[in-house]
């Protein structure tokens, strides 16, 4: 009798050990989709700051098509124009610098932000 | 048989249809330049509000600041008369050789460096919070006149930020000589030309006047003579000169990752001529093109012909966009030509990456 009960008890801890380490993988799992979800806006968003000349795009927020549980907002900053760049003629060249804030989400409230800065050469207007 | 004026006049139009715009209405041969430059004016109702004005330089010494907008005479500056600020050292004529800096980053310029027909860079720190009779500070930052007068700057002087690592930064300051004599001389005056870099140790610093009275300017003996593929500078000299003989810089320069690309002309002729006679056409002559690097060791650059450009005596090194490069790279030309090994990427470069989730 004793046996069985000890038995039981050893059942009902590894279903619960089993459980957890479910839920943990799972937990891990939905953030690593909520990551890739993130570098997806991320991609987004350099490719259309790569196109020469354009400005920072508006925010955006979409889901991917692979789960419907996952998506991803984007937000592209433009945080300077210097007009000193380095190693560049001033009032000829400037450094133009965007910061890229990527949110992916995805099931359980898994979420993850991501946040990118990047900056390209352009040609100065004069006043 | 065709008429001499007819020919010039046909020169005129070939020379409009390859450069774009007119020796007349070029700076080089107006009466007068104007650099547009943004300053916050004190007294309005939104000083955040930034005002176009005009530095305007001329033949006649001193300089001005006009509103863009109403022409409203701002501010005067020179050595004699009445001027809104008085600079003793003031006697000559400032032409085309300006440029303008913000260098905190607030949208207004603040720094303003000009070359005078004596061959003199002054620098100049700028700020328009309280009475035109104290907007500008300033002094001769650099003494390259010779002693025999007919050199001085036309060229605007090309700013570049350089910071090496390990080492404070500095400001390149780099512009050329040309023969700046105003009088009609039966003969050309033959003046020694030199293209300079020099060193701005203080890039970013706003200087008082009286900094600037004790300021000792630079001279030639300063500089180092660059003169082959190696280095000419050490890093605490005040910079470095070419020699060019009689070729002449009329353009400013372009600097692209740290070198400086220039043009020279090869002309005798004073470029100030046409500005105090009658206007004539433009004029076009050999051009040829030199590189420096920032420590003073001097590029070949290869050109797409063997012989100089004929072009406009002014023609710069510009930027253009290479339409056959979508990732919209910009090529370094003169006079239409492009140079091998000169371009500025507009390509995304990361420059930081980090996650901010807590979870």
């Amino acid at each position: 009798m004793a046996i069985a009960l000890l038995m039981g008890l050893l059942a009902v801890t590894a279903l619960q050990d089993a459980g957890l380490a479910r839920t943990l993988a799972t937990t891990r799992l939905l953030h690593q989709r909520a990551f890739s979800a993130g570098e997806i806006g991320l991609a987004r968003a350099t490719a259309m700051l790569a196109v020469p000349g354009a400005a920072a795009p508006g925010p955006a927020r979409f889901n991917l098509p692979a789960h419907v549980t996952d998506g991803v907002d984007t937000t592209v900053l433009e945080t300077a124009a210097i007009a000193l760049p380095t190693g560049y003629s001033a009032s000829r060249v400037i450094e133009r610098h965007f910061e890229v804030r990527s949110t992916g989400w995805s099931a359980r409230g898994a979420r993850v932000v991501q946040v990118e800065g990047l900056y390209r050469h352009e040609l100065a207007l004069q006043p | 048989m065709i008429p001499v004026r007819a020919v010039l006049v046909l020169l005129h139009i070939c020379a409009i249809a390859l450069a774009g715009k007119t020796w007349a209405a070029d700076a080089q041969c107006s009466t007068q330049f104007r650099l547009p430059i943004l300053l916050r004016l004190p007294g309005s109702a939104a000083t955040s509000t930034l005002t176009t004005a005009l530095l305007i330089g001329d033949l006649t010494p001193g300089l001005r600041i006009v509103d863009a907008t109403n022409g409203r005479l701002l501010w005067t500056a020179s050595a004699s008369g009445t001027p809104t600020q008085r600079f003793a050292d003031m006697q000559a004529g400032f032409s085309t050789s300006l440029a303008a800096l913000d260098t905190d980053g607030d949208g207004a310029h603040d720094r303003i460096y000009a070359g005078d027909l004596l061959g003199r860079l002054w620098r100049f720190d700028m700020d328009n919070h309280g009475a035109p009779s104290s907007w500008l500070a300033g002094a001769i930052f650099a003494d390259l006149s010779q002693a025999t007068p007919g050199r001085g700057f036309i060229a605007a002087p090309d700013l570049t930020l350089i910071a090496p690592a390990g080492t404070k930064p500095w400001l390149s300051i780099a512009l050329g000589t040309a023969n700046t004599s105003t009088a009609m001389a039966a003969q050309p005056i033959h003046v020694l030309n030199r293209f300079y870099v020099l060193k701005d140790r203080a890039p970013l610093e706003r200087w008082t006047q009286r900094q600037y009275d004790s300021w000792r300017p630079l001279v030639e003996s300063d500089l180092m003579l660059a003169e082959g593929t190696r280095p000419a500078t050490v890093q605490d000299n005040a910079g470095f000169y070419i020699n060019l003989g009689a070729q002449q810089v009329a353009a400013a320069s372009l600097t692209v990752d740290g070198n400086t690309y220039y043009t020279t002309v090869a002309t005798n002729a004073s470029l100030l001529h046409s500005c105090v006679g009658p206007p004539t056409p433009i004029l076009l002559a050999p051009v040829n093109v030199g590189s420096v690097s920032a420590d003073g060791a001097l590029n070949a650059v290869t050109l797409d012909t063997s012989a100089p450009y004929i072009a406009p005596a002014d023609s710069a090194v510009t930027l253009v966009r290479d339409e056959s490069d979508p990732s919209g790279t910009f090529v370094c030309q003169v006079a239409g030509h492009t140079l091998p090994g000169c371009s500025v990427e507009s390509t995304l470069h990361r420059s930081f990456w980090r996650r901010e989730d807590a979870d």
